[in-house]
């Protein structure tokens, strides 16, 4: 028996994006609500705020293709809506700590972390993300899909060892080793932690 | 590093990550959503026959769990060849970084649709450092090569010792016997032996030829007996690391067994080439035999050393990597068939015949050989070339008996299907 993710092929609602028809995002709803909700959700803790984020990101996504004509749908619906639910958490955190899976593996990586003041500008974030996207490119697979699992979708540690089949300590045993390589490579390239 | 900068660094995370991270969670998603569904169907099947059958307790749920194809076993590309098994020289081909046993495994890839699988064995290459028995690998085959080049130097010795204990008279005089040398070559032969070494073999103008042929003779036993050792060490690590193998595809989300001391993974051809596993130079990929998959260990007859009367000086029975020529004996002859029949047993199901006669052949004169196929050779220019395909349980003795003892057949070949390049007529 195969699995199919319910729905239009995402070529064809890409397609309907370029046509500028509407139902493309009712499509995309309905395709790929429950995946890009948990993806908030990890990240915020809230409900309402993350049913805003998944209006904000079929926005982004309406306002951005055309001329945009993503390559794999999923990895760029998913992109967006982590950016705009990062953002939200950014803002809601400015007022007060929010308690989320976001808060929680942030303390997982307070070692790289000095301060919040003096933010970086995009041009250096995106230098960061490159040097970031160099170290887990040499990871194995595995390791990479924990690490883009904790740190890029926020996933809580009981999820991805559910998805990998194995326990909890294992997947934590893996981040601290991932944890520490990283943390080698940001200090190679001149990051000071 | 401020925590702002660590999530925006990982906000910018590049797009190839993501979109690998995606496919590699659906397809654990799909995995995970499968598992569930086979216990939900598995444990409703047992309700509903637990409840039919009046309570009767039936073992419906011991499969539950079992590995599972990705697809239908016959929507798989398996290697279907029966032309050569093996490509010719050991070569390797690179494909997005995996090492190919076969051009014939990269043209496949090459050519095949997206959502194929491939069924692929995957061997992780033999380390030196490996340790088995208390001795590494790397010092099993230095050790196993000193002493074949010994048994080798003392070969040649116990050829040339009676000329060289004349010493210098070789390429002065003579020897009484009218063996005379080149000096250069005089002394050529001395450096390749050295004179430590001849000195232990050669004092007094004697050559002790008896001692020089016990330690050829040790030399050679303890150079098979590291040589088996080797063996067994291969053996010992295979079997480890297919399952280690098998591990670390299983972790990625893939589905993977170890069956018949193979490790098998189904996969399609854009997640191999997308796939990074840390050492990927150390494995191979071979596309994998469907019958290797299927074949049940000992699942092969065995014949009883009843038959007698070959006509055995035509007869050719090539065992791979083992025995070729004639058989001494009638037991010899049925052994190595026994024995072609186990060593092919994963590889294919039938052996071929093949019949070289002095006379034009017809297909009603091998009725008796139960072939599954047969290839009679229009092109051979005097007589005919007969390939037969026989499957292992039709194979009947007592009639290549006959067939050997017909006048008209010059020679029988017998080998494994797919052993030998196909011949053209």
């Amino acid at each position: 028996m195969k699995l199919e993710r319910k729905g239009m092929s995402d070529e064809s609602i890409i397609e309907m994006y370029w046509r500028r028809d509407e139902q493309a995002i009712h499509e995309t709803d309905v395709k790929y609500k429950k995946f890009l909700f948990a993806v908030a959700y990890n990240i915020l803790h809230n409900t309402g705020d993350s049913e805003e984020c998944l209006n904000d990101t079929y926005m982004g996504v309406w306002n951005s293709i055309p001329p945009t004509r993503p390559k794999m749908f999923q990895a760029y619906l998913a992109a967006i809506m982590r950016r705009i639910a990062v953002d939200c958490y950014k803002s809601r955190n400015r007022q007060k700590r929010v308690v989320s899976e976001l808060s929680v593996s942030l303390t997982e990586v307070e070692d790289f972390i000095t301060s919040k003041d003096d933010v970086c500008s995009e041009i250096e974030a995106k230098e960061l993300g490159r040097v970031i996207s160099e170290y887990v490119r040499a990871l194995s697979q595995r390791q990479m899909y924990i690490f883009i699992s904790r740190y890029y979708f926020v996933r809580p540690i009981k999820e991805i060892s559910r998805l990998l089949s194995c326990s909890e300590s294992t997947v934590n045993k893996e981040i601290v080793s991932i944890k520490k390589g990283l943390k080698e490579k940001l200090e190679k390239e001149g990051y000071s932690l | 590093m401020k925590e702002q900068d660590f999530l925006n660094g990982i906000s910018n995370i590049e797009n190839d990550i993501i979109e690998q991270f995606v496919v590699m969670d659906n397809r654990l998603n799909s995995k995970v959503k499968l598992k569930r569904l086979c216990k939900h169907i598995a444990a409703t099947a047992a309700c509903f026959i637990l409840i039919i059958s009046g309570f009767v307790v039936i073992p419906m749920l011991g499969n539950k769990g079992e590995f599972q194809l990705p697809t239908h076993i016959d929507n798989i590309i398996w290697d279907d060849r029966t032309e050569s098994i093996t490509d010719q020289g050991g070569n390797t081909y690179l494909w997005n970084g995996w090492n190919l046993d076969s051009s014939f495994l990269y043209e496949k890839l090459d050519k095949a649709d997206p959502d194929q699988y491939f069924a692929l064995n995957v061997t992780k290459r033999f380390i030196d450092g490996y340790v088995y028995k208390g001795k590494k690998v790397s010092e099993i085959v230095a050790e196993k090569d000193e002493k074949y080049m010994l048994a080798e130097k003392l070969g040649v010795l116990i050829k040339e010792g009676d000329a060289l204990k004349y010493g210098d008279l070789l390429y002065t005089q003579g020897t009484p016997d009218g063996e005379k040398w080149a000096e250069a070559y005089y002394y050529e032969r001395i450096r390749y032996y050295g004179e430590d070494f001849l000195a232990e073999y050669i004092s007094g103008g004697e050559f002790d030829k008896v001692k020089a042929e016990n330690h050829c003779s040790k030399a050679n036993k303890e150079a098979e007996q590291l040589t088996i050792l080797y063996d067994e060490a291969y053996k010992a690590y295979n079997s480890e690391s297919v399952k280690e193998t098998k591990e670390v595809f299983l972790n990625m989300g893939f589905s993977a067994i170890v069956k018949n001391n193979k490790m098998f993974v189904f996969i399609k051809k854009e997640e191999l080439a997308n796939l990074r596993v840390e050492d990927k130079a150390s494995y191979t990929l071979t596309l994998a035999k469907r019958r290797n998959y299927e074949h049940v260990e000992g699942n092969i007859p065995t014949f009883e050393n009843n038959v007698s009367g070959f006509a055995l000086e035509k007869i050719d029975c090539f065992v791979p990597n083992q025995y070729s020529g004639v058989p001494k004996s009638d037991e010899e002859l049925i052994n190595r068939i026994n024995l072609l029949i186990k060593t092919g047993q994963f590889d294919t199901d039938r052996i071929v015949i093949r019949v070289t006669s002095s006379k034009k052949m017809t297909e009603d004169m091998f009725s008796h050989i139960n072939y599954e196929s047969v290839n009679i050779g229009k092109k051979y220019p005097n007589g005919t070339r007969v390939s037969m395909y026989v499957k292992y349980e039709n194979i009947n003795l007592e009639a290549l008996k006959d067939l050997s003892n017909m006048q008209d057949v010059e020679h029988i070949d017998i080998c494994l299907d797919g052993y030998f390049e196909v011949t053209e007529f």
